[in-house]
Protein backbone atom coordinates (compact mmCIF):
# COMPACT_ATOMS: atom_id res chain seq x y z
CA UNK A 1 0.00 0.00 0.00
CA UNK A 2 1.27 3.47 -0.86
CA UNK A 3 0.73 6.25 1.64
CA UNK A 4 -0.66 9.39 0.09
CA UNK A 5 0.86 11.81 2.55
CA UNK A 6 4.02 11.94 4.51
CA UNK A 7 3.36 13.98 7.62
CA UNK A 8 4.75 17.45 6.77
CA UNK A 9 5.50 18.15 10.44
CA UNK A 10 8.58 15.98 10.02
CA UNK A 11 9.91 18.59 7.60
CA UNK A 12 9.93 21.03 10.49
CA UNK A 13 6.94 23.24 9.84
CA UNK A 14 3.26 23.02 10.74
CA UNK A 15 0.70 22.52 8.02
CA UNK A 16 -3.04 22.86 7.80
CA UNK A 17 -3.04 19.40 6.24
CA UNK A 18 -1.50 17.78 9.32
CA UNK A 19 -4.74 16.58 10.76
CA UNK A 20 -6.16 15.52 7.45
CA UNK A 21 -4.26 12.46 6.32
CA UNK A 22 -5.74 10.64 3.38
CA UNK A 23 -6.10 6.92 3.67
CA UNK A 24 -3.64 4.85 1.74
CA UNK A 25 -4.36 3.71 -1.79
CA UNK A 26 -5.90 0.31 -1.40
CA UNK A 27 -5.40 -1.58 -4.63
CA UNK A 28 -7.44 -4.53 -3.44
CA UNK A 29 -10.58 -2.52 -2.85
CA UNK A 30 -10.11 -0.65 -6.12
CA UNK A 31 -9.74 -3.74 -8.24
CA UNK A 32 -12.04 -6.09 -6.37
CA UNK A 33 -15.67 -5.19 -6.02
CA UNK A 34 -17.02 -8.53 -4.83
CA UNK A 35 -14.32 -10.60 -3.19
CA UNK A 36 -15.91 -14.06 -3.02
CA UNK A 37 -16.82 -13.86 -6.71
CA UNK A 38 -13.54 -12.44 -8.01
CA UNK A 39 -10.83 -14.55 -9.58
CA UNK A 40 -7.62 -13.91 -11.49
CA UNK A 41 -6.82 -15.66 -14.76
CA UNK A 42 -3.89 -15.28 -17.11
CA UNK A 43 -4.18 -14.49 -20.81
CA UNK A 44 -2.39 -16.61 -23.38
CA UNK A 45 -2.22 -15.86 -27.06
CA UNK A 46 -3.03 -12.62 -28.83
CA UNK A 47 -6.69 -12.93 -29.80
CA UNK A 48 -7.57 -9.79 -27.84
CA UNK A 49 -4.53 -7.69 -28.54
CA UNK A 50 -6.41 -4.76 -30.09
CA UNK A 51 -7.97 -3.80 -26.78
CA UNK A 52 -4.74 -4.25 -24.90
CA UNK A 53 -4.87 -7.80 -23.61
CA UNK A 54 -1.42 -9.26 -24.16
CA UNK A 55 -0.08 -12.73 -23.47
CA UNK A 56 0.81 -13.04 -19.80
CA UNK A 57 -1.55 -10.31 -18.63
CA UNK A 58 -3.66 -10.97 -15.56
CA UNK A 59 -7.40 -10.59 -16.07
CA UNK A 60 -9.47 -9.79 -13.02
CA UNK A 61 -12.73 -11.64 -13.46
CA UNK A 62 -15.97 -11.15 -11.57
CA UNK A 63 -18.45 -14.00 -11.67
CA UNK A 64 -21.23 -12.01 -10.06
CA UNK A 65 -21.65 -9.47 -12.85
CA UNK A 66 -24.51 -10.22 -15.24
CA UNK A 67 -22.84 -10.25 -18.65
CA UNK A 68 -24.12 -7.74 -21.16
CA UNK A 69 -23.38 -7.32 -24.80
CA UNK A 70 -19.99 -5.72 -25.34
CA UNK A 71 -18.52 -7.04 -22.09
CA UNK A 72 -15.21 -8.86 -22.17
CA UNK A 73 -15.93 -12.29 -20.78
CA UNK A 74 -14.19 -15.47 -19.78
CA UNK A 75 -16.13 -18.43 -21.12
CA UNK A 76 -15.69 -22.13 -21.43
CA UNK A 77 -16.05 -23.14 -25.05
CA UNK A 78 -15.57 -26.73 -26.15
CA UNK A 79 -14.07 -27.59 -22.77
CA UNK A 80 -11.49 -24.80 -22.80
CA UNK A 81 -11.38 -21.31 -21.34
CA UNK A 82 -11.37 -18.40 -23.70
CA UNK A 83 -11.44 -14.61 -23.38
CA UNK A 84 -13.53 -12.76 -25.93
CA UNK A 85 -15.96 -9.90 -26.33
CA UNK A 86 -19.55 -10.96 -25.89
CA UNK A 87 -21.90 -9.64 -28.55
CA UNK A 88 -25.63 -10.25 -28.33
CA UNK A 89 -27.58 -9.52 -31.48
CA UNK A 90 -31.11 -10.30 -32.48
CA UNK A 91 -29.62 -12.95 -34.74
CA UNK A 92 -27.82 -14.65 -31.88
CA UNK A 93 -24.84 -14.66 -29.55
CA UNK A 94 -21.31 -14.18 -30.80
CA UNK A 95 -17.80 -14.15 -29.41
CA UNK A 96 -15.67 -11.48 -31.04
CA UNK A 97 -11.89 -11.54 -30.96
CA UNK A 98 -9.91 -8.31 -30.94
CA UNK A 99 -7.45 -9.32 -33.61
CA UNK A 100 -8.25 -9.59 -37.31
CA UNK A 101 -6.35 -12.89 -37.50
CA UNK A 102 -8.98 -14.63 -35.38
CA UNK A 103 -12.52 -15.68 -36.36
CA UNK A 104 -15.81 -14.48 -34.93
CA UNK A 105 -17.43 -17.41 -33.16
CA UNK A 106 -21.16 -18.00 -33.26
CA UNK A 107 -22.83 -19.62 -30.26
CA UNK A 108 -25.93 -21.72 -30.78
CA UNK A 109 -27.95 -24.29 -28.83
CA UNK A 110 -25.56 -27.11 -29.69
CA UNK A 111 -22.49 -25.17 -28.62
CA UNK A 112 -20.63 -26.44 -25.60
CA UNK A 113 -20.59 -22.95 -24.10
CA UNK A 114 -20.91 -21.37 -20.67
CA UNK A 115 -20.03 -17.90 -19.45
CA UNK A 116 -17.56 -18.12 -16.58
CA UNK A 117 -17.17 -14.46 -15.60
CA UNK A 118 -16.83 -10.85 -16.74
CA UNK A 119 -13.38 -9.27 -17.05
CA UNK A 120 -13.21 -6.02 -15.10
CA UNK A 121 -9.53 -5.03 -15.22
CA UNK A 122 -6.32 -6.28 -16.75
CA UNK A 123 -2.90 -6.03 -15.19
CA UNK A 124 -0.17 -5.57 -17.75
CA UNK A 125 3.47 -5.32 -16.77
CA UNK A 126 5.85 -3.12 -18.76
CA UNK A 127 8.90 -4.41 -16.99
CA UNK A 128 9.01 -8.07 -17.81
CA UNK A 129 9.35 -7.59 -21.55
CA UNK B 1 -36.43 -19.62 14.56
CA UNK B 2 -35.73 -22.02 11.70
CA UNK B 3 -32.23 -23.18 10.88
CA UNK B 4 -30.75 -23.90 7.46
CA UNK B 5 -27.97 -26.35 6.77
CA UNK B 6 -26.12 -25.36 3.64
CA UNK B 7 -23.75 -27.99 2.36
CA UNK B 8 -21.70 -28.30 -0.80
CA UNK B 9 -22.29 -31.21 -3.15
CA UNK B 10 -19.21 -33.45 -3.54
CA UNK B 11 -17.12 -30.55 -2.31
CA UNK B 12 -13.57 -31.58 -3.25
CA UNK B 13 -14.60 -32.91 -6.65
CA UNK B 14 -16.68 -29.81 -7.29
CA UNK B 15 -13.73 -27.55 -6.43
CA UNK B 16 -11.63 -29.34 -9.03
CA UNK B 17 -14.36 -28.81 -11.61
CA UNK B 18 -14.57 -25.02 -11.27
CA UNK B 19 -11.38 -24.47 -13.26
CA UNK B 20 -11.65 -27.49 -15.52
CA UNK B 21 -14.54 -27.14 -17.98
CA UNK B 22 -13.38 -30.39 -19.55
CA UNK B 23 -14.35 -32.31 -16.41
CA UNK B 24 -18.07 -31.65 -16.63
CA UNK B 25 -19.91 -34.96 -16.41
CA UNK B 26 -16.73 -36.98 -15.90
CA UNK B 27 -16.23 -39.09 -12.79
CA UNK B 28 -13.75 -37.52 -10.38
CA UNK B 29 -11.98 -39.18 -7.47
CA UNK B 30 -9.92 -37.31 -4.86
CA UNK B 31 -7.20 -39.05 -2.87
CA UNK B 32 -5.82 -38.24 0.51
CA UNK B 33 -2.17 -37.35 -0.01
CA UNK B 34 -0.95 -39.24 2.98
CA UNK B 35 -2.30 -42.71 2.76
CA UNK B 36 -3.70 -43.03 -0.71
CA UNK B 37 -7.30 -43.55 0.30
CA UNK B 38 -10.17 -42.16 -1.71
CA UNK B 39 -11.52 -39.27 0.32
CA UNK B 40 -14.04 -37.83 -2.10
CA UNK B 41 -15.93 -38.73 -5.24
CA UNK B 42 -18.14 -36.92 -7.68
CA UNK B 43 -21.64 -38.33 -8.13
CA UNK B 44 -20.61 -40.06 -11.37
CA UNK B 45 -17.74 -41.77 -9.55
CA UNK B 46 -20.08 -42.85 -6.75
CA UNK B 47 -22.16 -44.45 -9.45
CA UNK B 48 -19.25 -46.77 -10.26
CA UNK B 49 -19.82 -48.53 -6.94
CA UNK B 50 -16.17 -48.89 -6.03
CA UNK B 51 -16.01 -51.31 -3.08
CA UNK B 52 -14.69 -49.62 0.04
CA UNK B 53 -11.06 -50.36 0.93
CA UNK B 54 -10.10 -51.53 -2.54
CA UNK B 55 -6.37 -50.94 -2.88
CA UNK B 56 -5.76 -48.10 -5.29
CA UNK B 57 -3.42 -49.97 -7.60
CA UNK B 58 -6.29 -52.35 -8.33
CA UNK B 59 -8.45 -49.46 -9.42
CA UNK B 60 -6.20 -48.21 -12.21
CA UNK B 61 -7.97 -50.25 -14.88
CA UNK B 62 -11.40 -49.33 -13.63
CA UNK B 63 -10.44 -45.67 -13.70
CA UNK B 64 -9.04 -45.86 -17.19
CA UNK B 65 -12.05 -47.72 -18.49
CA UNK B 66 -14.44 -45.15 -17.05
CA UNK B 67 -12.46 -42.03 -17.88
CA UNK B 68 -12.06 -41.20 -14.20
CA UNK B 69 -9.93 -38.20 -13.33
CA UNK B 70 -7.87 -38.68 -10.17
CA UNK B 71 -6.68 -35.86 -7.91
CA UNK B 72 -4.59 -35.56 -4.78
CA UNK B 73 -6.21 -33.41 -2.12
CA UNK B 74 -5.52 -29.76 -2.83
CA UNK B 75 -6.31 -28.30 0.58
CA UNK B 76 -5.05 -24.86 -0.37
CA UNK B 77 -7.63 -24.69 -3.12
CA UNK B 78 -10.41 -26.25 -1.08
CA UNK B 79 -9.77 -23.90 1.81
CA UNK B 80 -9.97 -20.85 -0.43
CA UNK B 81 -13.16 -21.97 -2.16
CA UNK B 82 -14.68 -22.76 1.22
CA UNK B 83 -13.86 -19.26 2.45
CA UNK B 84 -15.68 -17.77 -0.53
CA UNK B 85 -18.76 -19.92 -0.03
CA UNK B 86 -18.92 -19.11 3.67
CA UNK B 87 -18.52 -15.38 3.01
CA UNK B 88 -21.45 -15.45 0.62
CA UNK B 89 -23.57 -17.25 3.20
CA UNK B 90 -22.58 -14.71 5.86
CA UNK B 91 -23.70 -11.86 3.64
CA UNK B 92 -27.07 -13.52 3.15
CA UNK B 93 -27.98 -14.11 6.77
CA UNK B 94 -26.93 -13.52 10.37
CA UNK B 95 -25.62 -16.07 12.76
CA UNK B 96 -23.71 -18.46 10.57
CA UNK B 97 -21.88 -21.36 12.15
CA UNK B 98 -19.24 -22.82 9.88
CA UNK B 99 -19.48 -26.47 10.80
CA UNK B 100 -16.86 -27.90 8.47
CA UNK B 101 -15.00 -27.02 5.31
CA UNK B 102 -18.14 -27.48 3.25
CA UNK B 103 -21.07 -27.12 5.65
CA UNK B 104 -22.61 -24.27 7.54
CA UNK B 105 -25.64 -23.83 9.76
CA UNK B 106 -27.40 -20.50 9.58
CA UNK B 107 -30.39 -18.82 11.17
CA UNK B 108 -33.10 -18.82 8.53
CA UNK B 109 -35.84 -16.49 9.71
CA UNK B 110 -37.51 -15.34 6.49
CA UNK B 111 -41.16 -15.10 5.50
CA UNK B 112 -40.25 -16.99 2.32
CA UNK B 113 -37.58 -19.47 3.46
CA UNK B 114 -37.58 -21.66 0.36
CA UNK B 115 -37.32 -18.70 -1.97
CA UNK B 116 -34.40 -17.30 0.00
CA UNK B 117 -32.74 -20.70 -0.07
CA UNK B 118 -33.26 -20.87 -3.82
CA UNK B 119 -31.61 -17.46 -4.23
CA UNK B 120 -28.64 -18.36 -2.05
CA UNK B 121 -28.12 -21.62 -3.88
CA UNK B 122 -28.19 -19.83 -7.22
CA UNK B 123 -25.85 -17.13 -5.99
CA UNK B 124 -23.22 -19.59 -4.71
CA UNK B 125 -23.41 -21.49 -7.99
CA UNK B 126 -23.02 -18.30 -10.06
CA UNK B 127 -20.42 -16.56 -7.98
CA UNK B 128 -18.17 -19.52 -7.15
CA UNK B 129 -19.32 -22.38 -9.36
CA UNK B 130 -20.15 -24.51 -6.32
CA UNK B 131 -23.41 -26.49 -6.22
CA UNK B 132 -24.95 -26.67 -2.76
CA UNK B 133 -27.95 -28.27 -1.10
CA UNK B 134 -29.99 -26.49 1.54
CA UNK B 135 -32.18 -28.07 4.22
CA UNK B 136 -34.41 -25.97 6.46
CA UNK B 137 -36.03 -27.01 9.74
CA UNK B 138 -36.52 -26.00 13.38
CA UNK B 139 -33.41 -27.77 14.68
CA UNK B 140 -29.96 -28.70 13.43
CA UNK B 141 -30.68 -32.40 13.49
CA UNK B 142 -33.84 -31.92 11.44
CA UNK B 143 -32.03 -29.53 9.10
CA UNK B 144 -29.49 -32.29 8.44
CA UNK B 145 -32.31 -34.62 7.43
CA UNK B 146 -33.89 -31.89 5.31
CA UNK B 147 -30.55 -31.31 3.60
CA UNK B 148 -30.21 -35.01 2.87
CA UNK B 149 -33.63 -34.98 1.19
CA UNK B 150 -32.87 -31.73 -0.63
CA UNK B 151 -29.72 -33.18 -2.09
CA UNK B 152 -31.80 -35.75 -3.93
CA UNK B 153 -34.29 -33.14 -5.17
CA UNK B 154 -33.95 -31.45 -8.52
CA UNK B 155 -34.12 -28.09 -6.71
CA UNK B 156 -31.45 -29.01 -4.16
CA UNK B 157 -33.69 -27.64 -1.39
CA UNK B 158 -36.06 -29.01 1.22
CA UNK B 159 -37.92 -27.66 4.23
CA UNK B 160 -39.26 -29.79 7.08
CA UNK B 161 -42.26 -27.91 8.44
CA UNK B 162 -44.11 -29.02 11.55
CA UNK B 163 -46.93 -30.29 9.36
CA UNK B 164 -44.77 -32.83 7.57
CA UNK B 165 -42.21 -33.54 10.29
CA UNK B 166 -43.66 -36.83 11.50
CA UNK B 167 -44.14 -38.13 7.98
CA UNK B 168 -40.52 -37.33 7.15
CA UNK B 169 -39.31 -39.05 10.33
CA UNK B 170 -41.26 -42.16 9.42
CA UNK B 171 -39.30 -42.27 6.17
CA UNK B 172 -35.91 -41.63 7.78
CA UNK B 173 -33.95 -44.74 8.81
CA UNK B 174 -32.51 -44.37 12.31
CA UNK B 175 -28.93 -44.80 11.08
CA UNK B 176 -29.32 -41.67 8.93
CA UNK B 177 -29.92 -39.50 11.97
CA UNK B 178 -27.05 -37.19 12.90
CA UNK B 179 -25.71 -38.21 16.29
CA UNK B 180 -26.83 -41.82 16.14
CA UNK B 181 -23.74 -43.96 15.70
CA UNK B 182 -23.37 -47.48 14.44
CA UNK B 183 -23.54 -49.20 17.80
CA UNK B 184 -26.53 -47.15 18.90
CA UNK B 185 -28.25 -48.11 15.66
CA UNK B 186 -27.63 -51.81 16.31
CA UNK B 187 -29.01 -51.49 19.81
CA UNK B 188 -32.09 -49.59 18.67
CA UNK B 189 -32.83 -52.01 15.88
CA UNK B 190 -32.64 -54.86 18.39
CA UNK B 191 -35.42 -53.01 20.24
CA UNK B 192 -37.44 -52.68 17.03
CA UNK B 193 -36.59 -49.01 16.55
CA UNK B 194 -35.98 -48.72 12.80
CA UNK B 195 -36.90 -45.18 11.88
CA UNK B 196 -36.44 -41.73 13.38
CA UNK B 197 -40.19 -41.80 14.10
CA UNK B 198 -39.91 -45.06 16.06
CA UNK B 199 -37.14 -43.39 18.05
CA UNK B 200 -39.13 -40.34 19.09
CA UNK B 201 -42.00 -42.61 20.15
CA UNK B 202 -39.79 -43.99 22.95
CA UNK B 203 -39.97 -42.30 26.33
CA UNK B 204 -37.28 -39.83 27.39
CA UNK B 205 -36.44 -41.86 30.50
CA UNK B 206 -35.94 -44.96 28.40
CA UNK B 207 -33.51 -43.20 26.07
CA UNK B 208 -31.67 -41.67 29.01
CA UNK B 209 -31.47 -45.04 30.78
CA UNK B 210 -30.34 -47.15 27.80
CA UNK B 211 -28.35 -44.69 25.74
CA UNK B 212 -26.57 -41.40 26.35
CA UNK B 213 -27.42 -37.77 26.93
CA UNK B 214 -26.33 -37.14 23.35
CA UNK B 215 -28.99 -39.56 22.12
CA UNK B 216 -31.58 -37.83 24.28
CA UNK B 217 -30.68 -34.43 22.87
CA UNK B 218 -30.96 -35.93 19.41
CA UNK B 219 -34.44 -37.14 20.27
CA UNK B 220 -35.46 -33.66 21.39
CA UNK B 221 -34.06 -32.18 18.23
CA UNK B 222 -36.07 -34.63 16.14
CA UNK B 223 -39.12 -33.50 18.06
CA UNK B 224 -38.47 -29.93 16.96
CA UNK B 225 -36.89 -28.78 20.20
CA UNK B 226 -33.42 -27.17 19.95
CA UNK B 227 -31.00 -29.06 22.19
CA UNK B 228 -27.61 -29.04 20.56
CA UNK B 229 -26.30 -25.48 20.66
CA UNK B 230 -25.67 -25.53 24.38
CA UNK B 231 -23.41 -28.55 24.11
CA UNK B 232 -21.42 -27.34 21.10
CA UNK B 233 -20.65 -23.99 22.69
CA UNK B 234 -19.17 -25.44 25.85
CA UNK B 235 -16.84 -27.73 23.96
CA UNK B 236 -15.53 -25.03 21.61
CA UNK B 237 -13.89 -23.08 24.42
CA UNK B 238 -11.58 -25.82 25.56
CA UNK B 239 -7.99 -26.34 24.58
CA UNK B 240 -5.82 -29.40 24.98
CA UNK B 241 -2.29 -28.68 26.06
CA UNK B 242 0.82 -30.76 26.18
CA UNK B 243 3.80 -28.91 27.48
CA UNK B 244 6.99 -30.02 29.20
CA UNK B 245 10.43 -28.71 29.87
CA UNK B 246 13.30 -30.59 28.37
CA UNK B 247 15.70 -32.42 30.71
CA UNK B 248 18.54 -30.34 29.35
CA UNK B 249 18.13 -27.41 26.97
CA UNK B 250 17.98 -28.18 23.26
CA UNK B 251 19.69 -26.05 20.62
CA UNK B 252 19.39 -28.27 17.59
CA UNK B 253 16.30 -27.96 15.37
CA UNK B 254 16.03 -31.65 14.63
CA UNK B 255 15.99 -32.60 18.30
CA UNK B 256 13.58 -29.81 19.05
CA UNK B 257 11.16 -31.14 16.46
CA UNK B 258 11.49 -34.70 17.73
CA UNK B 259 10.76 -33.58 21.26
CA UNK B 260 7.78 -31.55 20.18
CA UNK B 261 6.38 -34.45 18.18
CA UNK B 262 6.00 -36.52 21.31
CA UNK B 263 4.00 -33.70 22.89
CA UNK B 264 1.86 -33.66 19.77
CA UNK B 265 1.19 -37.35 20.26
CA UNK B 266 0.21 -36.73 23.87
CA UNK B 267 -2.15 -33.91 23.08
CA UNK B 268 -3.56 -35.85 20.15
CA UNK B 269 -4.38 -38.87 22.25
CA UNK B 270 -6.01 -36.73 24.92
CA UNK B 271 -8.13 -35.18 22.21
CA UNK B 272 -9.13 -38.40 20.55
CA UNK B 273 -10.02 -40.01 23.86
CA UNK B 274 -12.67 -37.32 24.25
CA UNK B 275 -13.99 -37.92 20.75
CA UNK B 276 -12.92 -34.46 19.71
CA UNK B 277 -11.48 -33.03 16.55
CA UNK B 278 -9.38 -29.91 16.23
CA UNK B 279 -9.14 -27.21 13.63
CA UNK B 280 -5.97 -25.52 14.84
CA UNK B 281 -2.70 -26.30 16.58
CA UNK B 282 -0.53 -23.76 18.37
CA UNK B 283 3.19 -24.38 18.83
CA UNK B 284 5.17 -22.47 21.39
CA UNK B 285 8.85 -22.48 22.26
CA UNK B 286 10.93 -20.65 24.78
CA UNK B 287 14.36 -20.36 26.30
CA UNK B 288 14.89 -20.42 30.05
CA UNK B 289 13.87 -17.08 31.58
CA UNK B 290 15.78 -17.75 34.73
CA UNK B 291 19.16 -18.13 33.10
CA UNK B 292 19.74 -14.40 32.77
CA UNK B 293 23.07 -14.84 31.05
CA UNK B 294 21.54 -16.77 28.19
CA UNK B 295 20.07 -15.05 25.14
CA UNK B 296 16.30 -15.09 25.46
CA UNK B 297 13.79 -15.92 22.77
CA UNK B 298 10.22 -17.09 22.76
CA UNK B 299 7.70 -17.37 20.00
CA UNK B 300 4.49 -19.08 19.05
CA UNK B 301 2.62 -19.89 15.88
CA UNK B 302 -0.86 -21.19 15.17
CA UNK B 303 -1.50 -23.44 12.21
CA UNK B 304 -5.04 -23.86 10.96
CA UNK B 305 -6.35 -26.92 9.19
CA UNK B 306 -8.87 -26.48 6.40
CA UNK B 307 -11.28 -28.73 8.28
CA UNK B 308 -11.68 -30.29 11.73
CA UNK B 309 -9.44 -33.33 11.89
CA UNK B 310 -8.48 -36.24 14.09
CA UNK B 311 -5.84 -37.63 11.78
CA UNK B 312 -2.53 -37.79 13.61
CA UNK B 313 -0.22 -37.13 10.63
CA UNK B 314 -1.97 -33.78 10.05
CA UNK B 315 -0.90 -32.61 13.51
CA UNK B 316 2.62 -33.98 13.25
CA UNK B 317 3.15 -32.33 9.89
CA UNK B 318 1.80 -29.01 11.13
CA UNK B 319 4.01 -29.15 14.22
CA UNK B 320 7.08 -29.80 12.07
CA UNK B 321 6.24 -26.91 9.80
CA UNK B 322 5.36 -24.59 12.66
CA UNK B 323 8.49 -25.25 14.72
CA UNK B 324 10.66 -24.76 11.66
CA UNK B 325 9.09 -21.39 11.11
CA UNK B 326 9.61 -20.01 14.59
CA UNK B 327 12.93 -21.69 15.37
CA UNK B 328 15.97 -19.44 15.52
CA UNK B 329 19.52 -20.72 15.66
CA UNK B 330 21.77 -19.96 18.58
CA UNK B 331 19.27 -20.26 21.40
CA UNK B 332 19.03 -22.87 24.15
CA UNK B 333 15.40 -23.89 24.23
CA UNK B 334 14.00 -24.99 27.55
CA UNK B 335 10.50 -25.95 26.60
CA UNK B 336 8.05 -26.35 23.78
CA UNK B 337 4.27 -26.54 24.10
CA UNK B 338 1.59 -27.92 21.89
CA UNK B 339 -1.95 -26.64 22.17
CA UNK B 340 -4.89 -28.03 20.21
CA UNK B 341 -7.61 -25.43 19.86
CA UNK B 342 -10.88 -24.88 18.04
CA UNK B 343 -12.10 -28.23 19.24
CA UNK B 344 -15.36 -29.79 18.41
CA UNK B 345 -17.15 -32.90 19.50
CA UNK B 346 -17.59 -35.11 16.51
CA UNK B 347 -21.26 -35.89 16.39
CA UNK B 348 -20.60 -38.58 13.86
CA UNK B 349 -18.77 -40.51 16.55
CA UNK B 350 -20.96 -39.95 19.58
CA UNK B 351 -19.60 -41.14 22.94
CA UNK B 352 -21.34 -44.46 22.70
CA UNK B 353 -21.54 -46.77 25.67
CA UNK B 354 -21.26 -49.59 23.21
CA UNK B 355 -18.18 -48.60 21.19
CA UNK B 356 -16.21 -48.07 24.40
CA UNK B 357 -16.65 -51.75 25.15
CA UNK B 358 -14.38 -52.77 22.27
CA UNK B 359 -10.89 -51.73 23.36
CA UNK B 360 -9.23 -53.72 20.59
CA UNK B 361 -10.45 -51.28 17.94
CA UNK B 362 -8.93 -48.37 19.76
CA UNK B 363 -5.67 -50.29 20.28
CA UNK B 364 -5.42 -50.96 16.59
CA UNK B 365 -5.89 -47.31 15.70
CA UNK B 366 -3.29 -46.32 18.25
CA UNK B 367 -0.81 -48.86 16.91
CA UNK B 368 -1.41 -47.71 13.38
CA UNK B 369 -0.87 -44.12 14.40
CA UNK B 370 2.40 -44.91 16.21
CA UNK B 371 3.81 -47.09 13.47
CA UNK B 372 2.92 -44.57 10.83
CA UNK B 373 4.48 -41.69 12.66
CA UNK B 374 7.65 -43.68 13.33
CA UNK B 375 8.21 -45.26 9.94
CA UNK B 376 6.61 -42.70 7.74
CA UNK B 377 3.08 -41.79 6.82
CA UNK B 378 1.25 -44.37 4.84
CA UNK B 379 3.25 -47.31 6.21
CA UNK B 380 -0.08 -48.63 7.30
CA UNK B 381 -2.95 -47.06 5.48
CA UNK B 382 -6.32 -47.92 4.12
CA UNK B 383 -5.38 -51.17 2.44
CA UNK B 384 -2.55 -49.91 0.23
CA UNK B 385 1.09 -50.94 0.32
CA UNK B 386 3.25 -47.88 -0.05
CA UNK B 387 5.68 -49.18 -2.65
CA UNK B 388 3.24 -50.87 -4.97
CA UNK B 389 3.93 -49.20 -8.26
CA UNK B 390 6.04 -46.12 -8.85
CA UNK B 391 3.06 -44.29 -10.30
CA UNK B 392 0.90 -44.63 -7.23
CA UNK B 393 3.74 -43.97 -4.85
CA UNK B 394 4.11 -40.32 -5.92
CA UNK B 395 0.81 -38.85 -4.83
CA UNK B 396 1.90 -35.34 -5.79
CA UNK B 397 1.42 -36.37 -9.41
CA UNK B 398 -2.29 -35.77 -9.07
CA UNK B 399 -2.22 -32.39 -7.38
CA UNK B 400 -4.09 -29.65 -9.23
CA UNK B 401 -2.78 -26.09 -9.38
CA UNK B 402 -3.52 -23.62 -6.59
CA UNK B 403 -5.76 -21.71 -8.97
CA UNK B 404 -6.81 -19.03 -6.53
CA UNK B 405 -3.81 -18.51 -4.27
CA UNK B 406 -0.64 -18.73 -6.33
CA UNK B 407 0.10 -16.29 -9.16
CA UNK B 408 2.07 -18.89 -11.06
CA UNK B 409 -0.83 -21.28 -10.96
CA UNK B 410 -3.87 -19.20 -11.93
CA UNK B 411 -6.01 -20.57 -14.77
CA UNK B 412 -4.95 -19.86 -18.35
CA UNK B 413 -7.37 -18.50 -20.94
CA UNK B 414 -6.98 -18.14 -24.68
Amino acid sequence: MIPLFINPVQAGFPSPATDYIESELDFNSYLINNKPATFAVRAQGDSMINIGIFPGDILITDRSITPRSNDIIIASLNKEFTVKRLIKKSSGIFLYPENKDYPILEINKESDFQIWGVVTYTIHSFLKG
Amino acid sequence: MPIALIDCNSFYASCERIFRPDLKGRPIVVLSNNDGCIVAMSSEAKGLNIPRGTPLFQLQNLFRANNVEVFSSNYTLYGDISKRVMNIIMEATDSVEVYSIDEAFADWEFHDPIDQAYRLRKRILNWVGMPVSIGIAETKTLAKIANHIGKKNSSGLFEITEEIRERVLKETPIEDVWGIGRQTTLFLRSRKVYTAYDFIKMEDWWVKKNLTIVALRTKWELEGRKAIDMEEEVKENRAIISSKSFGSPIEDLKNLIEGTKSYVHDAFHKMVRQKLKAKSITLYLTTNNFRVNDKQYKNAITMDFPDYTDYLPDFVKAADKGIRQIYREGFKYKKTSVMLINLRLDREITPDLFTLKDPRKKQIQQSINSINSRYGKGTIGCGIKKKTTAKWHMKQEFLSPRYTTAWDEIPLVK
